[in-house]
């Protein structure tokens, strides 16, 4: 009877322990604000609504995570065609994929998503590639055709076909309700609902300002078990057995060993994103374990890391982050428009230094725009100036930089080579320009110490270096919105000191330096203006391939390296903590770290 | 004229009661505010100036109502917006109806109020304008935008381009229309709504800690101010100031860390627990709304036992009264919370609610537990208490009957204002506890500047804190005999 009753407790345990619902706790700083995609692409682009929902959503192409373009609800990466007046892309559909109600995806809705942007004139950055096409064309139930009137092949692919589909039998009501309203942009934006994507995953619950869940709604997952297969030669496979559905890519072709398997879950029956109103609470959670990772974009600060680090059952990973610091010169203003000032200010700026010894190894230092991790764009050969230089070298480089463009001191500045401690022996006073006047004191804006440290204390650091030489730099400390003002909106400044989060694919060179997006219209805040860089922005546009936008962006880098309308300064790395004994990532080193993967929602597997 | 005064009483709280309930239809409604006002105004007899204020009154009322309804656009009537005539008419009403004495006063300072909140509003405004940038900089990170022109879309959506007179009377003419706006930060959603899914749980969560604070307070002070000089009274005052001037982050993260993290008595953050939550049918604010209501029945049941115990003689009587109907609510709402399926759900909220209760009451009781402490030691010198003592009352009685209770005055004061404060919640507090209510809102809303949602809080407040003040005077004219208005 006894031995009885300890088998029914025992098979009762195994049943509990096999149906126990496999629940994953994320931590966010911030309430979503939308669930309509609309919005959520549109005004609502806030980064918890990226992370909490972007991912259920499809769009025609995507992104590998070695960067290159894969299909995602397509079924192969199209070509870009001259037809006539037109450039077309003709994209074929894959044919397994449903929505999470079961409805299938078909070309209806890749027509309705890109229609309904352009006719509704929906607000918002990320909805931008969706006005590039003229014409979106149903062939067929699964072939969909783009017509574009110029070839802007970086931002069809990076951008028009990478945009977010929505679902029609869903929105396509809502659509036409909004359309006999005075504001249906605005109607629409407004509409609370949660609809349908492609992922088994959907929001099943929001309780505001507490937390937001995310359950299994879909038993028979189109996806599930979809493997993407990386090679160690750069191929790629998506192979789906349960389908059928199978892609190879071209250039290269797969072949040798297989480094990575990521299979589609999902493997977990809920994911839960509990709200934290500050940082120091996060952290205290995910020590004791109510939750396993905090997909935060700004990653673990210096003091958080230290918290956590040797912590049982956390596994802390770095990875490099994507974007940079620098300063920005005022190319309309003098002596900001002397390129041998630029450079003279560059080569006295010892990055190395400021990375290493000032920072302590928390920067990594750059030479270009594009960060060495993201290695398809990156130019190795460039060099910044001064670099392998000691400081006596730099004052004497940037000393013979101004002096060759005409500029001249009162009191001449005097550098000692053989004291590297400490090479100044008389400061420079009263730098005059080429045309004799004295240089007027230039303010370098940078945000304050506690918004940055890090650029706070380089600024200084700049500010001292010239004034050793006699160069009137003035470090104004001050408020991040102060900086943006006078630079994007004002346009009334020397030099400032701001840090951009960018993209993959370098398209953001066109923003920044192409002579059209001058500020304040653009973002180009140097108001940099040089046809040959610009003829280059133009060809990588309409590059016929990636091979040769990649070359046109290596050349790019040199002319930037040359003219320095910015002085790119250094990156972070990326720190991120999560529960290993909780939780397992189907990888861990990735561009801009887990984060940039939203924590993996639908390949995100339970430990225990 | 007391008769007349309570005729007045009465057809108004019978025209609350109408509108509330919706007893006549909306037309009938409509009709019914004026006829009320001409019936008022001919049982006083003609006079001018109140001719003139109903003729005022009337003429705003139905021009608003009118249009508001869609009836008839009189648009070139409306002063500032249909809302805004409804608004007028109610102070040009107050001038039409005769009032004395306290019912002046409250006429009067209403009208101050107005005026004062057109200035605060003004204020407001132009706090914001002076910050440097917009809620568009975060758009220009090109990871969100892409494409300047679409910067300049929502530069134009936002209006953050407008000139500060155009910013200035979209700022004026949100507030004349009770809508406060559009949020950028929660783009299309209406301020309103957001501050009124936010407000339940900061009210919720101050109202508590406010009246724990206070409690503890009086008593504290009035016990140390009856022994000063003594131990107790040292201690106390020390334990209280170093409280009360403790960095409150710091502070909150050691309670957190202590009784949460450590001890695991309460929960970590937050007012619910996702796991707790997941199957259920209710949504926390519709919790959150009862338990305030629940609040508010007791406190009803607390009064209104006070007020029969005022007309009852023995002390037995009077405690029966208070305790009966404090009872009956009590056992009320202990079956209602049983029976509506929420009481799981409820008591989450107060496990959640218990830790930053503590904390902001250890951290609040000494202000108030000082000012009881100053007010007694005056009091106590008073002949009336040496008066009693000399009567041979217990100690006891003395203090908490005959000294208490006069140097609870100023305390009502700052517990009154006290109370509006707590809508604006503690920045502080609710972002340590990951609460998220009124202060966590308007600190974000701040930081991104999204000026219609942080004016709106502020606005919202100081609404809130003007009739607060009003509250407090009127009470002062009912606890205190020597003040009459």
């Amino acid at each position: 009877m006894r031995k009885l009753l300890l088998v029914i407790l025992l098979v009762a345990g195994l049943l509990a322990v096999g149906y126990a619902e496999k629940v994953v706790n994320y931590g966010i700083y911030e309430d979503i604000t939308t669930t309509n995609l609309w919005n959520i692409i549109g005004p609502g682009a806030t980064t918890w609504n990226f992370t909490v929902q972007l991912w259920k959503w499809g769009s025609l192409l995507g992104m590998n995570k070695d960067g290159m373009v894969t299909p995602g609800l397509a079924a192969d990466v199209p070509e870009l065609v001259k037809e006539g007046d037109y450039w077309t892309v003709t994209v074929p559909l894959r044919k397994d994929v449903k929505w999470s109600d079961g409805v299938p995806f078909t070309a209806d809705d890749v027509v309705f998503t890109y229609n309904t942007v352009k006719e509704l004139k929906i607000p918002g950055g990320n909805w931008s590639g969706a006005y590039e096409p003229e014409k979106v064309e149903k062939i067929d139930d699964y072939t969909v055709k783009f017509y574009f009137k110029e070839k802007k092949t970086m931002t069809i692919f990076f951008d028009t076909l990478m945009t977010a589909i929505a679902p029609k039998h869903f929105w396509e009501p809502l659509v036409e309700e909004a359309k006999k309203k005075p504001d249906p942009a605005q109607w629409l934006l407004q509409q609370e609902t949660v609809e349908p994507g492609v992922a088994a995953l959907n929001i099943t619950r929001w309780e505001k300002g507490a937390f937001i869940e995310a359950s299994r709604v879909v038993d028979d997952y189109w996806a599930e078990g979809e493997k993407g297969i990386y090679y160690e030669n750069g191929g790629y496979v998506i192979d789906n057995p349960k389908t059928g559905f199978h892609w190879e890519s071209k250039n290269p072709k797969p072949e040798g060993k297989v480094k990575l398997v990521v299979e589609t879950g999902p493997f977990i029956d809920r994911l839960v994103w509990r709200i934290f109103g500050n940082r120091p609470a996060s952290i205290q959670a995910l020590l004791s374990g109510d939750i396993s990772f905090i997909p935060n974009p700004l990653g673990l600060t210096a003091g958080e890391l230290q918290q956590v680090q040797g912590q049982p059952g956390i596994e802390i990973v770095t990875n490099p982050a994507l974007g940079f610091r620098y300063i920005a010169f005022n190319l309309r203003k003098y002596p900001m428009n002397v390129k041998e000032f630029r450079q003279a200010i560059a080569a006295l700026i010892d990055r190395d230094y400021i990375c290493n010894r000032v920072l302590q190894g928390k920067a990594i230092p750059l030479s270009t725009p594009v960060p060495p991790a993201n290695s398809f764009w990156y130019n190795p050969n460039i060099k910044t100036l001064g670099e392998g230089m000691n400081r006596a070298e730099r004052y004497q480089l940037a000393i013979d930089l101004l002096k060759k463009a005409g500029f001249s001191w009162l009191v001449p500045p005097k550098i000692d080579p053989s004291k590297p401690a400490n090479p100044v022996v008389r400061k420079g006073k009263g730098l005059r320009g080429p045309d004799g006047k004295l240089v007027p004191t230039i303010t370098l804006l940078a945000p304050s110490g506690e918004y940055d440290p890090m650029r706070a204390t380089t600024a200084i650091y700049i500010e001292q270096w010239a004034n050793d030489i006699g160069i009137p730099i003035e470090a104004k400390l001050t408020d991040f919105n102060e900086i943006v003002d006078k630079a994007f909106i004002q346009v009334d400044f020397d030099i400032y000191m701001l840090g951009w989060g960018i993209g993959r694919v370098p398209t953001y060179f066109k923003s920044f330096w192409y002579s059209k997006e001058a500020a304040p219209q653009g973002y180009n805040t140097p108001g940099y203006n040089n046809p040959e860089f610009d003829a280059l922005i133009d060809e990588f546009e309409r590059a016929d391939n990636f091979e040769q936008a990649r070359e046109v962006i290596m050349e790019a880098q040199e002319l930037l390296a040359e003219d320095l309308p910015y002085v790119v300064l250094f990156t972070t790395p990326l720190y991120e903590a999560y529960r290993a004994d909780q939780i397992q990532f189907p990888f861990t080193d990735a561009l801009d770290g887990i984060q940039n993967y939203y924590g993996f929602p639908e390949s995100v597997k339970l430990v225990k | 004229m007391r008769k007349k005064v309570l005729l007045i009483l009465i057809l108004l709280v019978l025209t609350v009661i109408i509108a509330s309930f919706k007893v006549l239809n909306e037309f009938l409604i409509y009709l019914w505010i004026p006829l009320v006002g001409i019936m008022v105004f001919l049982l006083f007899g003609v006079d001018i100036p109140r001719l003139m204020g109903l003729i005022v009154a009337l003429a705003t009322y139905y021009t608003g109502v009118l249009n508001l309804t869609g009836v008839l656009n009189l648009k070139f009537f409306t002063l500032f917006s249909p809302r805004f005539n409804i608004l007028v008419s109610a102070i040009a009403y107050m001038y039409a109806l005769p009032m004395y004495g306290l019912l002046k006063f409250i006429r009067s300072r209403i009208l101050q109020i107005f005026v004062m909140l057109v200035i605060y509003v003004t204020i407001v405004f132009f706090i914001f304008l002076a910050m440097p940038g917009d809620y568009t900089t975060k758009f220009l990170d090109p990871k969100i935008v892409k494409n300047p022109e679409m910067y300049e879309r929502l530069r134009q959506l936002f209006g953050v381009d407008d000139p500060w007179y155009i910013k200035y009377y979209k700022h004026m003419r949100n507030f004349f229309n009770l809508e406060l706006g559009i949020s950028f930060m929660e783009y299309p959603r209406p301020v309103w709504n957001i501050i009124a899914e936010r407000l339940p749980r900061t009210v919720f969560l101050f109202v508590l800690s406010t009246l724990s604070s206070f409690t503890l307070g009086f008593n504290v002070g009035k016990r140390i101010a009856w022994k000063r000089g003594g131990f107790t009274d040292k201690a106390a005052t020390v334990v209280g100031i170093v409280f009360w001037t403790i960095f409150t982050p710091l502070f909150m993260l050691i309670m957190i860390w202590l009784f949460s993290s450590s001890l695991g008595l309460f929960p970590l953050t937050g007012f619910i627990e996702p796991n707790k939550w997941h199957n259920s049918p209710f949504t926390a604010q519709s919790v959150f709304l009862r338990l305030l209501m629940s609040g508010l029945i007791l406190v009803t049941a607390w009064v209104a036992g006070i007020a029969v115990a005022s007309r009852l003689r023995t002390l037995r009587a009077k405690k029966a009264a208070v305790y009966g109907f404090l009872s009956v609510a009590v056992v009320g709402l202990v079956i209602y919370w049983t029976m509506n399926g929420m009481g799981y759900y409820a008591l989450d909220i107060v496990h959640h609610v218990i830790l930053p209760v503590i904390s902001l009451t250890i951290l609040g009781f000494a202000g108030s537990m000082l000012v009881m402490r100053d007010t007694m030691l005056e009091i106590i010198r008073e002949d009336y208490i040496t008066t009693a003592r000399a009567k041979g009352l217990p100690d006891s009685a003395v203090r908490d009957k005959h000294a208490a209770r006069t140097a609870l005055l100023p305390l009502i004061t700052s517990f009154v204002i006290g109370l509006a404060f707590t809508l604006s919640g503690g920045i502080i507090t609710e972002t340590m506890f990951s609460w998220k209510g009124m202060g966590w809102t308007l600190l974000n809303a701040t930081v991104l500047q999204d000026t219609p949602l942080a004016s709106g809080c502020l606005i919202f407040t100081g609404i809130f804190v003007l009739f607060a003040h009003l509250i407090a005077d009127i009470l002062y004219a009912f606890l205190d005999p020597r003040i009459r208005y």
